[in-house]
């Protein structure tokens, strides 16, 4: 896949086995989305949509279509408006669709240019077209002839070997496009005459000797209008001298394509491929005016070098129609290096804006042509100087422009809301300290462009990902270097901030007050931390400290937190983890987060006057409650909280602020122990025993010792001491029916 | 050389296990399929029997599944057995409208006709498909519905991913997979080699040994260069020898990496002051590397290697024809 690739090549291109590599070099960067980096949206000026596939993009084309897909059906509209105007209306829009694109008409085509040509008129045609009427018959007998030609022409996707056309049976002769040559040469209604030489053009390209298009072009070409079947002739010529290898006026042909007929522009420029650079000087030698040279140099800015091709273009036609184009790709590109944000899921999406490295070649050039404002659209020029500005922290010069522009931008809503967010770009890189005063002016712009952003992506080219995250970012460090510590946490939510009890309680005072002012409700609706989260979260973490009534007291305050149904019963402790078959097991009780505190609360109450059997049930349905707490268990929900955000999490991924905590079975193995301590019977030991193997076998997860697939287990002291003390139970023999890995250890 | 022949030998003198060498095929990735001298001479002293030809590959068009390009033959046939393999994106399994049937039917029939035009007969059909979780239940339904239809033999490409993780991609239901032993890495502007990387392997071969299907190696020969600007990879650059740009003044090459000197066009690339280009191949070195190491870790020894792909420009980097043929006798 070059850079140059030509459509064809692209849709043909079969790297099959190797294709996996290719696609992950446009998916490289996973998150780091091109549209992402970018403020600025080329649709917003360039308003000439041929050019929008040339648009800038980090993958290998621009908008979903990919590439050029417009085959069939690039000169449908037109050709039929031709016609229609031609033959005055006598033959409907519909009818003419319908001769001239739909495949099912071949056949009535050809009936009726039989009765044409017999001067025969039957019951069907007869009727409904004036047959006898001279344009009329003009009309069937070309259009006969024309799509006649489409078993040569048309490739169409069919799972038929016999008609792909790369079978070289299905080439045109040559004596047949000669005979359509003389058609053209006897045609005298210049209509006519300029559509026949275009079918002439085309019966050579596809017949057995495609060169012979170069001549007839060659002696025919002179004639011929300069409209839009002359370009599409004059395409024909382009490929046949790159499969010459004439590459230097293949070239510059293509240049004349994309200049004067915006339909092909697209095909032109991917075309467009010179092999070296003398290809290309001698394509710009041929160039007879200015507007030919400025047309190669806007190829040359395509796939080498905006900037050059802008400097080129400028001095020979500050006026030309291509330089819009090439200046949003210069931009973009320039975007997509200066500006990047890393997706910090439930966090603050970090944005880096390296100014630095601002291609100082574009800087001058774009600030140049700005001030020179001769060019066809100076609030574009204006528009991005005072975005290179912006960059460079000239924010009262980025102004002056943006002021300058705003008179003159289309009228348009994209138009003036691309403006708008430069506008407020600069406003916000201008504030360097936050109070009353800059939050009041701020309020409005920011209140837009958060909308802006929310808004599902499609209904707007707008641009607006990078400069909401940026600004939150911005916003947030001006607030932390003022020692506002929880402003900063609502524009740019931090993953540490919670582990300090002293900002928690400062959030969950400035949450708690009463009377918000607009700044405030705009800076909350961007956070996703609400009071209840912050009971939960304190509640859980008391949970784990074994702090039981003072976890009660908190998640008692999480009002909806508190009721979440956990999924098994999170005082079961069995052979195997099977966290799903706990919960679809049928559960008596089904415990809420608040309920299951409580319940350990009570039995931790029993527990200080029970004895014997009562005190073993309790110390181990608290070695299971425990257990199941942690990330082991089946109630691992019971940690689902925002702020520590770990619920989903496979062991590796857990985040290290958190891991000891969810990952660890202190608790649960000295209840476990107890246990063990207060057991009356081996059937009772065997139990504890088991339980708090699964402890050491967690542990050994956590080694270097376990390599999944490999060594998946080992000989654990607890799987010794069963086979030693207690092999003669009936718990032994249900662990050896439950668990692979004991019976594979038992057995050897 | 000498060495590795002699390696060979002792392996063939006391390895008890097979005392087979694996058979040299290859895969022939183009469209239009003709034999240059070099290609014929590297198939004919390695002894190839089997050539693995890219038939078609199946995409949607207009939202149905269409075969793309399918492959023209040279009057001059191989000697060796084509074995027709058809790459299938994975769009056309993720399509919610596909009928699987029909596909089945398309795909045998198109590999029928171009067969009886160009008279030649086979035995096997190999499937090519990077399928994902998502296709996954599609793919293996197409398998079992092509099994039906075709009663021969039917192999799959299998990725090293959807080795270690086959719980979740599901084992193709084929007589056989391939085990594309190459991608491997993530392309990079300027370090490492996706093609092959030595660690990224080691963490997925262990896994091989619980791997329940049959496998044949398919191993890389071909290069590429990866040509960043700041950074970026913006090309990459195949199917093209890198003497082209080695002998050129403007680039300025150490090992293998290239900055360029200045603003050049050439063999229909641009290249802008400062670019880096850098040659990802693979090296004998390499390739003998590799077949250690699925030495090592292969539960079973692989009967065949499909050398990817066979393509003069990937056959000017061995010292010698038989290269291929030493080589696997290291296995």
């Amino acid at each position: 896949m070059t850079l140059f690739s030509k459509p064809a090549t692209l849709i043909f291109s079969s790297i099959g086995v190797i294709s996996t590599a290719v696609f992950s070099l446009c998916a490289d960067g996973d998150w780091d989305w091109f549209q992402s980096s970018s403020v600025f949206a080329p649709e917003a000026y360039v308003e000439d949509d041929s050019y929008e596939q040339l648009f800038y993009s980090t993958n290998m084309f621009y908008g979903d279509n990919w590439y050029d897909n417009a085959h069939s059906n690039r000169f449908g509209t037109s050709v039929v408006y031709d016609w229609k105007n031609y033959l005055n209306n006598k033959i409907s829009v519909k009818d003419l669709e319908y001769f001239m694109l739909n495949d099912s008409s071949a056949n009535d085509l050809k009936q009726i240019t039989q009765l044409i040509s017999a001067n025969k008129q039957d019951k069907k045609w007869s009727v409904k077209y004036n047959l006898k009427d001279d344009k009329t018959r003009k009309f069937f007998t070309f259009m006969n002839l024309s799509r006649s030609l489409e078993q040569y022409t048309n490739n169409q996707a069919s799972w038929n070997y016999d008609t792909d056309s790369m079978d070289p049976m299905n080439y045109m002769s040559v004596e047949q496009a000669k005979k359509i040559e003389n058609i053209y040469a006897v045609a005298k209604d210049p209509f006519l005459k300029s559509r026949y030489w275009f079918l002439t053009m085309k019966s050579y390209f596809y017949s057995q000797d495609r060169n012979q298009v170069i001549a007839f072009f060659n002696k025919s070409q002179a004639n011929q209008e300069r409209d839009e079947l002359y370009y599409r002739g004059l395409s024909y010529v382009a490929g046949v001298m790159y499969k010459n290898k004439d590459y230097a006026r293949s070239n510059f042909m293509y240049s004349l394509v994309f200049d004067k007929c915006p339909k092909l522009r697209v095909v032109a420029t991917y075309c467009f491929h010179p092999q070296e650079d003398k290809d290309f000087q001698q394509s710009l030698a041929m160039a007879k005016n200015n507007a030919q040279k400025a047309s190669l140099w806007a190829l040359y800015g395509y796939y080498a070098d905006e900037v050059k091709a802008i400097n080129e273009i400028y001095a020979l036609d500050p006026k030309n129609v291509h330089l819009d184009y090439l200046l949003t790709r210069a931009v973009n590109k320039e975007e997509s290096k200066l500006n990047s944000w890393k997706w910090g899921y439930n966090y603050g999406n970090k944005t880096t804006f390296n100014s630095q490295a601002l291609d100082p070649k574009l800087y001058q050039s774009v600030t140049k042509i700005a001030n020179a404002k001769n060019t066809t659209s100076p609030y574009l020029w204006d528009i991005v100087a005072g975005y290179l500005e912006i960059i460079k922290g000239n924010n009262s010069v980025a102004g002056n422009y943006f002021t300058q522009s705003e008179t003159s931008i289309p009228n348009t809503t994209i138009a003036k809301e691309q403006l708008r967010l430069f506008k407020v770009f600069n406003q916000l890189a201008s504030v360097k300290k936050m109070d009353a005063a800059t939050e009041n002016k701020l309020l409005p712009e920011l209140q837009w462009l958060f909308e802006l952003n929310r808004k599902v992506s499609g209904d707007s080219m707008l641009r607006s990902t990078f400069l909401t995250n940026w600004s939150r970012n911005y916003i947030a460090d001006l607030y932390k270097k003022q020692g506002d510590l929880v402003m900063a946490e609502l524009f740019y939510r931090e993953k540490e901030f919670y582990l300090n009890p002293e900002r928690t309680q400062k959030m969950q005072d400035y949450l708690s007050k009463g009377q918000l002012s607009n700044w405030d409700k705009m800076a909350q609706s961007l956070y996703n931390v609400t009071l209840d989260d912050i009971y939960e979260f304190k509640a859980i973490k008391l949970a784990y400290k074994n702090q039981i009534p003072q976890a009660i007291a908190e998640m008692e305050k999480a009002t909806k937190n508190k009721g979440i149904v956990l999924l098994g019963n999170p005082f079961n402790g069995n052979i195997k983890d099977c966290n799903d078959c706990d919960h679809v097991a049928f559960q008596k009780t089904k415990y809420t987060k608040i309920a299951f505190l409580k319940k350990i609360a009570d039995i931790q109450q029993g527990l200080t006057t029970a004895s014997g059997s009562d005190k073993y049930n309790n110390a181990l349905l608290l070695g299971n409650a425990f257990y199941n707490m942690s990330y082991y268990g089946n109630a691992r929900l019971f940690y689902d909280n925002k702020i520590i955000d770990q619920y989903g999490n496979y062991g590796e991924y857990i985040d290290d602020l958190y891991k000891d905590m969810l990952s660890s079975n202190r608790l649960s193995q000295e209840y476990y122990q107890m246990a063990f301590a207060t057991a009356t019977n081996d059937e009772q030991k065997a139990k504890a025993v088991c339980l708090l193997t699964k402890i050491e076998r967690n542990a050994f997860y956590k080694t270097d010792k376990y390599k999944p697939w490999e060594v998946d287990y080992i000989l654990f002291n607890g799987y010794k001491k069963l086979m030693k003390e207690y092999s003669k139970t009936k718990y032994y023999q249900e662990v050896i029916r439950e668990c692979g890995y004991f019976r594979n250890v038992a057995a050897n | 050389m000498k060495k590795f022949l002699f390696l060979g030998l002792l392996l063939f003198l006391f390895s008890c296990e097979s005392k087979e060498t694996p058979s040299v095929s290859f895969y022939y990735w183009k469209t239009f399929f003709k034999l240059t001298s070099k290609e014929q001479r590297v198939l004919q002293a390695n002894e190839v029997q089997k050539l693995y030809v890219r038939y078609f590959d199946v995409k949607l068009e207009n939202g149905k599944p269409f075969p793309v390009a399918p492959i023209h033959f040279d009057a001059v046939k191989p000697k060796a057995e084509i074995i027709p393999v058809i790459f299938i994106k994975n769009e056309v399994f993720l399509d919610k409208g596909i009928n699987v049937p029909d596909l089945v039917k398309n795909i045998l029939q198109l590999i029928r006709q171009i067969n009886t035009k160009n008279r030649i007969k086979n035995n096997e059909i190999q499937i090519d498909c990077d399928w994902s979780l998502q296709s996954r239940n599609v793919f293996m339904q197409f398998l079992q519905e092509l099994k039906k239809r075709y009663p021969k033999t039917i192999s799959a490409t299998i990725r090293l991913h959807q080795v270690k993780y086959f719980k979740e991609t599901k084992i193709p239901p084929v007589d056989y997979g391939v085990l594309m032993f190459y991608n491997m890495g993530k392309l990079k502007a300027t370090e490492g080699n996706s093609i092959y990387d030595k660690s990224i392997a080691e963490q997925y071969l262990p896994s091989l040994k619980n791997y329940p299907l049959d496998l044949k190696v398919a191993l890389p020969v071909f290069s590429w260069i990866v040509h960043s600007r700041n950074s970026q990879i913006v090309n990459l650059i195949a199917k093209i020898d890198a003497s082209e740009f080695q002998n050129n003044a403007n680039f300025e090459w150490n090992e293998n990496k290239a900055v360029l000197k200045d603003d050049i066009i050439t063999k229909g690339f641009f290249f802008k002051k400062g670019d880096q280009l850098k040659i990802e191949a693979i090296h004998e070195e390499d390739l003998e590397e590799m077949i250690d190491l699925l030495r090592k870790y292969m539960p079973k020894k692989t009967k065949e290697i499909i050398y990817y792909d066979l393509d003069q420009n990937n056959l000017n980097k061995q010292t010698d024809d038989t290269f291929f043929k030493t080589c696997n006798a290291d296995f």
